[in-house]
């Protein structure tokens, strides 16, 4: 096992590398000066020039690629242009929010995701499946911004308004309250995906022999489900729920944003939009590793559910 | 209670997988049922009731700190005044840094950490520096934080910014004449110097707190404002203590915390259910909101940015000075203005924002005149109009003011397409002058003359130092070199407002809108002013 984990791991660096280097190219090749960014509209073009040098951004593409690299072994990501502090700090202040925002997000989908897909699949062509597929694409197509505003508008100022305080503070991070809300809108747009993988998982599991064996043997039906189904229809809503996991670390930008949540999808399109490189390289690679490591927490994780699968890591 | 053995298999599988939740359909047991179901709710119901509850509890202890909270759009990049240039950055560090001098509300001048100052001769000025003066590391401020300051700030290798602001400074021969006295040079002599030292670029450091910290003097910032860093949670606040040995006498409030909210309508809804007390940058759709609202006041002040349409004076057409005027003639100022800023801006009369003291109003020459553009237009040799670009960069008032312009120029035959661009790309291609007609604004941050028109107007500055238009007149050039040297404050008014009259017959560029901001405060703060630079002071703000 730790020797499969291992390779794993190996093999993540050509992947990063590759990474780097597309992130490395597209900003360099994109328009704009950095050193005029950082030294602001004003600047005399001496210095915006003695500024370049300074940067090395007069030095060939490949030379300063070769740079960058070899600062990344001494995990030196090079300094932010607009706050001046090393963007690795940079990344580790605003990592904790993005992923404490992103567990939570998960959960609320896994939860209802998985109940939802389970009660669909076992009462097919019912009304609660029409039920649950319909909240599951109702959660999916309502942008989350203005999902995010509703229960704004409903549990901070209309419960202001009615009750004289807030239920749900509207912006902020740090508590439990601050966290409700944001994890719901992100968590409800993606359990749209667990509903319906689940669901389709449970239905063909479920049509299974050893499911026929299960209740002709008399299990009463609720532990057929649960026990003997839920756990072989698992392994697709694992991959699906560790994909979407993903996807939150990186893409919350919209929540973040309405929520005033200090994450790192901001820190991205701030950075972007100041063309502060370095600190765009940086966040780009830290998705990379991100993303890696939780497919790969992904794989281990069939291990866990499956026996036979934990024989073939070796 | 008999228990089945069927019931004994299930629970056991329960146990096991720990996965069940709820009744059960099949096997009906009555009472242990009930008693999961309802016990389920209750706890349900406790739950929710703790939450409210737990929400609900007021804490306006009268031991509590008085604690005010301020909106602001973004978070500071950094705490350290010579790193940075931006206004959110900026504002944070004006509580915890002061200048020599600093600005007032009407926008004049009044001494800071300098208590008196006089000019020695035309390049010289003296400044007496108050004695007695804490840092918030506890060090005594002298002269030499005010030369370490300025030295750092004009370091090339620190590469701040702000340099520009006090480029002018011959900072080689700045003379320590004893603790509390320092004579500080210009280059040429620059009557405006007052104004930039009063700039936030210019806010003294200090030596021995940058000194200590090096490179993260940006998170342990060291100043002698009224307020001090208590805890940077970055991307989400700035808590700030009051200073018990401010030289000004203690703040009012315990605690100042600035809260970074990006989004325009959550800073509004956070002032709506009392989560700040001050908001920055209420947004056009939400001022009726704030207005209307009992217990929050709305405040619209002049900024001192102002927004213009340029051409680039040396491609064709615009090189004719005849189709700048029949453009201009063209214009509906007050359309523009009602369409695009609504009461977040006024019609720009001139080639200053009408709140810097050298604005002369009587400088614009074209109220809309259609007949008289079109025949400009004829004379020009362009009846039929001609195509043209007009460049803005990704900013939605921009784009909404390109709009605008776009359809307004159609009834001189003007097509116009408009091109977006990405900020940096915006600043490299308008400074290389590959562009036609474009959209910008200028920020005259320091409040003087020279600064609203010399980087725009002087023939010296073409292209990227911000003569984007590329405009060139040598006697605008002279005026503007006068403005600079000269100290009579009468004259300096004579020379600018006569410049502005000159760059008006030339059409240097089409004067759209000034702007204004809107700042919404609550009921409960008291003493609060706001400052047409943006950076409303916290020191006198109370909270009751």
């Amino acid at each position: 096992m730790l020797k499969y984990i291992a390779k794993r791991l190996i093999s993540m660096v050509p992947v990063l590398v590759g990474v780097t280097f597309i992130v490395f190219a597209i900003m360099h090749f994109t328009p704009g000066d950095p050193a005029t960014l950082l030294l602001g509209e004003e600047a005399p073009p001496a210095e915006v020039e003695r500024m370049r040098e300074r940067m090395g951004l007069n030095d060939p593409f490949i030379v300063q690629y070769g740079n960058f690299l070899m600062g990344l072994f001494r995990l030196d990501l090079g300094i932010s242009l607009t706050s001046g502090r090393p963007v690795y700090n940079e990344i580790m202040n605003r990592l904790p929010a993005t992923i404490r925002l992103s567990a939570a997000a998960i959960l609320v989908a896994i939860f209802i995701g998985v109940i939802a897909g389970i009660i669909a699949s076992t009462r097919q062509y019912t009304v609660f499946d029409g039920g649950a597929m319909f909240i599951a694409l109702l959660g999916v197509s309502m942008p989350n911004f203005w999902l995010g505003l509703m229960m704004i508008l409903l549990f901070s100022v209309f419960w202001n308004n009615t009750f004289g305080y807030v239920l749900f503070p509207s912006s902020g991070f740090g508590t439990l309250r601050h966290l409700v809300m944001p994890a719901i809108v992100l968590g409800t747009a993606h359990a749209a995906f667990i509903t319906r993988i689940t669901r389709s998982s449970m239905l063909e599991v479920l049509r299974q022999d050893y499911i026929r064996t299960a209740r002709s043997k008399g299990l009463n039906e609720r532990v057929v489900i649960y026990i003997h189904a839920l756990r072989n229809a698992l392994m697709p809503v694992v991959t699906m729920a560790g994909l979407r996991f993903g996807v939150l670390l990186g893409g919350s930008v919209v929540t973040e944003q309405i929520f005033a949540i200090p994450g790192m999808g901001r820190l991205l399109v701030e950075s972007v939009r100041s063309q502060n490189y370095t600190l765009v390289q940086g966040i780009i690679l830290t998705y990379a590793i991100i993303f890696s490591l939780v497919n790969l927490a992904v794989d281990l994780l069939y291990a866990a559910i499956d026996p036979r699968i934990k024989v073939q890591y070796k | 209670m008999k228990v089945s053995k069927k019931e004994i298999t299930f629970r056991r599988e329960v146990y096991i997988s720990g996965l069940l939740m709820g009744n059960d359909r099949r096997v009906k047991i009555k009472g242990g049922n009930f008693m999961r179901k309802g016990s389920l709710t209750i706890l349900t119901i406790l739950l929710i009731v703790g939450v409210i509850f737990a929400a609900g509890v007021n804490s306006t202890d009268a031991q509590e700190p008085k604690r005010l909270i301020v909106a602001n759009f973004a978070d500071a990049n950094s705490l350290d005044p010579q790193r940075v240039s931006d206004t959110a950055s900026f504002w944070i560090q004006n509580q915890m840094y002061e200048g020599l001098v600093r600005r007032t509300p009407d926008m004049g001048v009044e001494p800071a950490l300098a208590k008196d100052w006089e000019f020695i001769d035309d390049r010289t000025i003296e400044f007496y520096l108050r004695e007695g003066v804490k840092f918030h590391n506890g060090d005594e401020f002298t002269a030499e934080d005010v030369l370490f300051s300025y030295q750092r700030l004009l370091d090339p290798d620190f590469g701040s910014p702000g340099a520009s602001r006090l480029a002018m400074v011959d900072i080689d021969n700045v003379e320590i004449v004893d603790d509390y006295t320092i004579r500080i040079p210009t280059k040429e002599p620059f009557a405006a110097i007052l104004t930039y030292l009063a700039h936030s670029a210019s806010l003294i450091v200090s030596k021995s707190g940058v000194e200590e910290h090096g490179d993260a003097f940006g998170e342990n910032p060291v100043g002698t404002g009224p307020f001090k860093l208590n805890n940077w949670r970055q991307g989400d606040e700035v808590v700030l203590d009051r200073f018990d040995d401010y030289w000004g006498g203690p703040a009012e409030v315990d605690q100042l915390i600035f809260r970074a909210i990006p989004e325009g309508t959550s800073r509004t809804i956070e002032l709506e259910t009392g989560g700040v007390h001050v908001s920055r940058g209420i947004e056009r759709v939400d001022l009726d909101r704030v207005d209307n609202h009992r217990n929050l006041e709305l405040h619209l002040y002049e900024a001192l940015r102002i927004n213009y349409m340029g051409f680039n004076h040396e491609a064709e057409p615009f090189n004719d000075v005849r189709v700048r005027q029949a453009i201009a003639y063209a214009l509906d100022h007050s359309e523009i203005v009602q369409a695009v800023y609504g009461p977040l801006g006024g019609p720009a009369t001139g080639y200053i924002n009408s709140n810097i003291w050298a604005f002369n109003p009587d400088t614009y020459l074209y109220p809309r005149d259609i007949d008289k553009a079109k025949e400009l237009m004829a004379e020009a040799g362009y009846a039929d109009g001609f195509t043209t670009k007009i460049a803005i960069n990704d900013d939605a008032t921009r784009r909404a003011l390109a709009e605008v312009v776009s359809y307004q120029l159609e009834q001189l035959n003007i097509q116009s397409s408009i091109e977006v661009y990405e900020w940096g790309a915006y600043l490299d291609m308008t400074g290389r002058g590959d562009h036609e007609i474009y959209m910008l604004a200028w920020l005259a941050s320091t409040g003087d003359p020279h600064h609203a028109m010399h980087p725009l107007f002087h023939s010296s500055n073409k292209g990227s130092a911000g003569n984007r238009q590329f405009y060139d007149n040598p006697q605008v050039d002279e005026l503007l070199e006068k403005g600079m040297v000269e100290t009579d404050m009468d004259q300096r008014m004579a020379f600018y407002q006569e410049a502005q009259q000159i760059i008006s017959e030339d059409v240097g560029w089409i004067p759209l809108a000034d702007d204004r901001e809107a700042v919404g405060v609550h009921v409960s703060v008291t003493n609060f002013v706001p400052c047409p630079s943006g950076y409303h002071m916290f020191h006198k703000v109370g909270l009751e």
